[in-house]
Parts: structure tokens; sequence; C-alpha cells
């Protein structure tokens, strides 16, 4: 789409959700999903694959800036949910060529060191992350977990940089990390070393992974907020971070064994269902008392809270979580556009559109957790005819 | 004695089981009054718009009676004023002047029935507490759409009456009955049976209470969850787990 169509887009887009915001406060909430939802999501997904020329995921859609260049970080879980969809339909064949086309692109990026870059494509200067490594890795187990090879050695070397640069505390060394602080939302990557460490038969990653989790399960308070649960300092936690470190912890606990990290999954867990309960809409930033420090919501993290809700449902069979993860995913969802040549599937980082997260954007991730979410979403309610 | 009770939006105010809570109030030797929060009509549209739709026009029109010619229902409010029993309006519970109105009653019961959240600063003001129906069996299930959720779970449904602390449904049990569920029970059917048995365990709660004779089971934090509305998904499927219980499945 050139510049003015997409300028015309933003136009329209910005007033409609200004109604949105307006009518939300009397219209009753729709209930159900859009039938083409998921596919949808995942035909948006593969043209974020086309635009780059088949290298990599592009980092989204700008309405101001038009497609931005790949991104290596989330073309690392992106290729997840492209093998994911197409194992539950039929003739989707070309979506595991092109998650393996990602996979080969991530390989052929990956940095001397064994990690991943920060950024997109064309970042300069050029420096691993530990965070973006994680996802990459993320992304070639679930690959070599589904019987594809050829990722053996990129994986190793993504799990063996991670456990060279990890300090005794669990934490990385600043240089290897995003704004050089420590996240809890890396329980993420210790998840991915337990998986690395499961198909490997590693035991060095296999405890670098549980010290990692175990400084992210100490910096949960009382109250169930997380301390160091931010991207930059002076920001507060956002529903994105707070729900990749959920994530991580419940898979990790699942793994390894380990209920307390599910414990403190729950804690902040009972927490945010109650804040969902009250507000209808879960704001995109918390402060540490839980009081809203934001008026747009990041619907990356709504999306991603309500498949970690359905996951901690799987893991626990308590229907309160199935519950919330229901509604979460229908709130997310509900934003998801479904008009528009280049926008139709795609989730925007904020609701409304001009929100403090990738304000008039459509990033990649943000329809990749909402792909993930709508196929646990799928599951879930299939279960309960059984 | 006085008891007076907690309610909300006064010009609907017509289920007839509320009337028939304060009759029977009185028929135990309480003297009754009420308390009113009474949002603003903006806010009440709001609210009723997001739960109801366009439907809630209906709704208001047969709460108040007068749809399909029947004669209008009387609302609890003026039952109560035609007996020169005292009626609290007031926008918020906590506000200054309905504070004033209420410690000049001297109650020494609160009873809600279908209140907003009570502030601490109503709930401290009678000298034997606030009581609370509840539509469900404490302490396993506390919160909303609580008859639902036990039904969900296979679980049996009842009411509680509970003393009000400052947690959600954690006040100390004082009653509860398991309500049966029968042949042809619906949601709609359970609900007023649910009014029936709070209607009476109220009254014989704040007899209890009243003659030093209430037995009081603390609850733990731990012993019960949190139950929020059900979603539509979920709710189909305690209907259909209701009408099989029912013997209409």
């Amino acid at each position: 789409m050139p510049v003015r169509p997409r300028l015309l887009a933003l136009s329209a887009l910005a007033p409609r959700d200004a109604v949105r915001l307006v009518t939300e406060q009397f219209v009753p909430r729709p209930s159900g999903l859009n039938a083409q939802a998921l596919d949808d999501a995942v035909a948006w997904l593969a043209r974020t694959h086309d635009v780059t020329g088949r290298q990599g995921s592009s980092k989204g859609l700008s309405l101001v800036h038009g497609w931005l260049p790949a991104y290596p970080e989330t073309t690392g879980y992106v290729l997840e949910v492209l093998l994911w969809f197409a194992q539950r339909r039929d003739g989707q064949e070309h979506l595991v060529e092109r998650a393996k086309a990602m996979a080969d692109w991530e390989v052929s990026l990956q940095e001397p060191d064994g990690g991943v870059m920060e950024g997109a494509v064309g970042t300069q200067p050029r420096r691993s992350i530990v965070f973006n490594t994680g996802q990459v890795l993320h992304g070639w187990l679930t690959l070599l977990e589904n019987g594809h090879t050829g990722y053996e050695e990129a994986a190793e070397r993504a799990a063996h940089f991670l456990v060279k640069h990890m300090q005794e505390d669990g934490t990385w060394r600043p240089e290897v990390e995003y704004s050089g602080m420590p996240h809890t939302y890396n329980s993420r990557v210790a998840w991915a070393m337990l998986r690395y460490a499961r198909h490997a038969g590693d035991g060095a990653v296999q405890d670098a992974a549980r010290r990692q989790l175990e400084w992210t399960a100490a910096q949960q308070q009382p109250n169930g907020w997380f301390r160091h649960c931010i991207f930059k300092s002076g920001m507060n936690p956002s529903t994105h971070g707070i729900a990749y470190t959920l994530r991580g912890l419940l898979e990790a606990s699942l793994i390894a064994d380990e209920p307390r990290w599910r414990q403190a999954v729950e804690r902040t867990s009972e927490v945010l269902i109650r804040k969902l309960e009250i507000s209808e809409r879960l704001v995109a930033d918390w402060d540490e008392t839980w009081q809203p420090a934001a008026a747009h919501s990041c619907l990356t993290g709504t999306a991603q809270l309500g498949g970690v809700w359905l996951r901690l449902y799987a893991a626990s069979g308590d229907a309160r979580w199935l519950n919330a993860g229901l509604k979460a995913v229908d709130q997310a969802a509900r934003h998801q556009e479904t008009h528009g040549r280049e926008i139709k599937g795609a989730l925007a980082g904020s609701f409304p559109i001009w929100g403090r997260y990738a304000p008039f954007q459509y990033p990649n991730w943000a329809t990749r957790f909402l792909a993930e979410s709508l196929m646990l979403h799928e599951d879930a309610v299939a279960g309960l005819g059984r | 004695m006085r008891a007076v009770i907690v309610t909300r939006y006064p010009r609907v105010d017509t289920p007839a089981w509320k009337r028939r809570l304060a009759e029977d109030l009185q028929d135990a030797g309480f003297g009754v009054a009420a308390l009113y929060s009474r949002a603003h009509t903006i806010d009440q549209a709001r609210a009723g718009l997001k739960e109801n739709g366009l439907q809630v026009l209906k709704r208001y029109a047969s709460l108040r009676g007068g749809g399909d010619g029947a004669a209008a229902s009387t609302t609890l409010a003026s039952w109560l004023e035609e007996r020169h029993a005292p009626v609290i309006y007031a926008r918020r519970l906590d506000e200054p002047d309905a504070l004033s109105a209420l410690r000049a009653l001297q109650p020494d019961l609160l009873v809600l029935a279908g209140a907003d959240i009570v502030p601490a600063a109503v709930i401290d003001v009678p000298r034997l507490g606030t009581i609370n129906p509840h539509y469900g069996l404490l302490p396993a299930y506390r919160g909303m759409n609580v008859t639902e959720w036990s039904v969900f779970h296979g679980d049996p449904v009842g009411v509680t009456v509970h003393l009000v602390d400052a947690g959600i449904d954690t006040g100390d049990i004082l009653l509860q009955e398991e309500i049966p569920v029968e042949p042809g029970d619906t949601f709609e059917r359970l609900r007023t049976k649910h009014q029936e048995v709070a209607t009476r365990l109220l009254v014989d709660a704040a007899i209890g209470l009243r003659d030093g004779t209430a037995r009081r089971i603390p609850q733990r934090a731990e012993d019960g969850r949190q139950y929020y509305r059900m979603h539509p998904v979920l709710r189909r499927v305690a209907e259909a787990r209701l009408a099989q219980a029912a013997g209409r499945g």
C-alpha cells in the first residue's frame, strides 16, 4: 500500500477507535470469535514473510512508515505458529516450508558467538541479546521436536551462548541484555533452555535455566507484582512483559515439575483476572500496587495473558483460568482487523491505535500471540465437549 | 431492635421477596428501615445497557410493572414509606449525609438485599453486624455466578447467609442450606428458589444474632476460590449440565 492509502487508513482507524472507546462504556461486549480469526491471523503472518522477500518475518506494518524490516527475534516464534497451524489444518504444507525457510534464515544470521542480534535487520552495531537468542531457540526447537532436522548445531550454539554469559545469581551480563538490565521476562529464555536441555540431555543448560527461574520467582512481591518486569528503566510493567514472565515460569514449572513456579503464576494471575473482571478491558501498564498506569491496552499483552490462562487451565483443571482465558482472548480478538488489504487478520499494538505501545503499528508479534491464543482457545473449547 | 435493609435502584426495586423479607423481619419484632444507593441515571443506564443491551428497556418496564396491562408493582421503598418506616436515599452508601442518617437510626443490623459493594464505613455502623445472602455454598464458591459455577462443576447449589467483613464473601458463616435441583429446573427457577430460601435464612440469622444464639463459623481464605461472571461458552455448558441434572437433557 503506498503512503497515501496508509495515511487514509490511519485517518479512518483513529476515529474508529475513538468511537469504540465511547461505545465500550455502553454497548454489551459481543461474545464469540470471528470464525475466520485464526486463519486470517496466520494469513497475515505469511504476508509478513512475503514482504521481506521471504527473508524472515517483517517486524510489522507501520501506518506511517510502511512495512518494517525483518526481525530475527520475533521471526523465531512466528515460525512456531505457522508450524502449529499447519498441524491442525489440512493442506497447509506450504506453511511448514515457510517455517523452515524462516529457521534457515535465522541460522544464516546467527552471530559468531551463537547469539541472535538485537533489533531488526539493519540495526547497527550488531550485538547478541539474550532474549532474542531465547526466542529463536524456541523456533529451532519446535522444528526439531517435530522431526525437522538441520537446526541442532544452531540450537546448541545458542544454548551455550546463554550459559556462557549467565551470572551466578541467574541474571545475564548487562552487555548481552536489552537496556543493560536484568528482566523477569527472560523466564521465556529459561523455558527455551529447559526445552533444549530436555532435547539434548544437557545438564549445564538445565542448571543455568533453573538459576534464572529461581531469580525470577524471587522478584515476585507478596501482592504478585514482579520487580524487574520492565523493558527500560522508568517504566511500569506492562501486560506484555508480565505475560512473558508468567508464561516462562508456567511452562518451566511443567517441564521441571516445579510447582512453586506455577504457584507464582497463579498468585499474579489472581490479581489480573480480578482486574479483567472489574475493568472489562485490561490496560497496558500497572504500578507496584496494581493501580493502572496507562489508559491504553497493549493488545499483545491481552492476547498473551489469554494464552497464559488457557495453559494454566490445561495444567491445573481450574475452570476459573479457562473463564479468564476465554475472556482475554475475546478481548484481544475483538480488535483484530477484518478488512484492509494489508491489515486484514492483523492485531494492532494498542487499543486505541494511538496508544503508547507500538502506536499506529501492527507488530508481527501481536498477531503471532493472538494466533497462538486462538489455537489454545480452540483446543480448550473443544475439550469442553469431551 | 432495628434492621436496615441495604439495597439499590429504588424506582425499580419491585421484587416481591424483598417486601416479604421486610414483612418477616417486622413479624420477628424488628423495626425495619431501608438504605438505598441510587447511582446517577446515566450510570444506571450505562450499566443496564452493558448488561442487557436494548433489552434493558424491557427489563426496566417489567420491573416497574405496567407491562402487558399488569398493575404496577410496589417497590420496597414505597411499601416501607406507606408504613412510615424510614427510607434513606443516597448516591453513594458512604456519602456523609447517608452515613449520618444511618447512624441516627442506630441500626442493630444491616441486611444486604442486592446492594452495591458496601464500604467499611457503613459495615462499621450496626451493633450486631451486617449480613448478606450469598447464592452459593461457602467457603468453596465465592464471588459471582456461583450457582452457575456450582452446576458447572457438578456441585450442590444453595444459599449461605454470612456476616460481611472486608473481604468478598469471606465473613463468618451463620446459616447455610442446600437447594435440591428438581425436574424442570432452569437457572431462572433456581434463582427464585434461592430468593425464597435467602429470605427465610436472613430472618433466622437476624433472630439468632439478636438473641445471641447464632453460631458463627469462620472461613479460611484457602478454603474457597473467587469466581467471576461466567463466559457465555461456559454458561452454555452449565445450562446443558443443569438440563441433564434436572431431567430435561
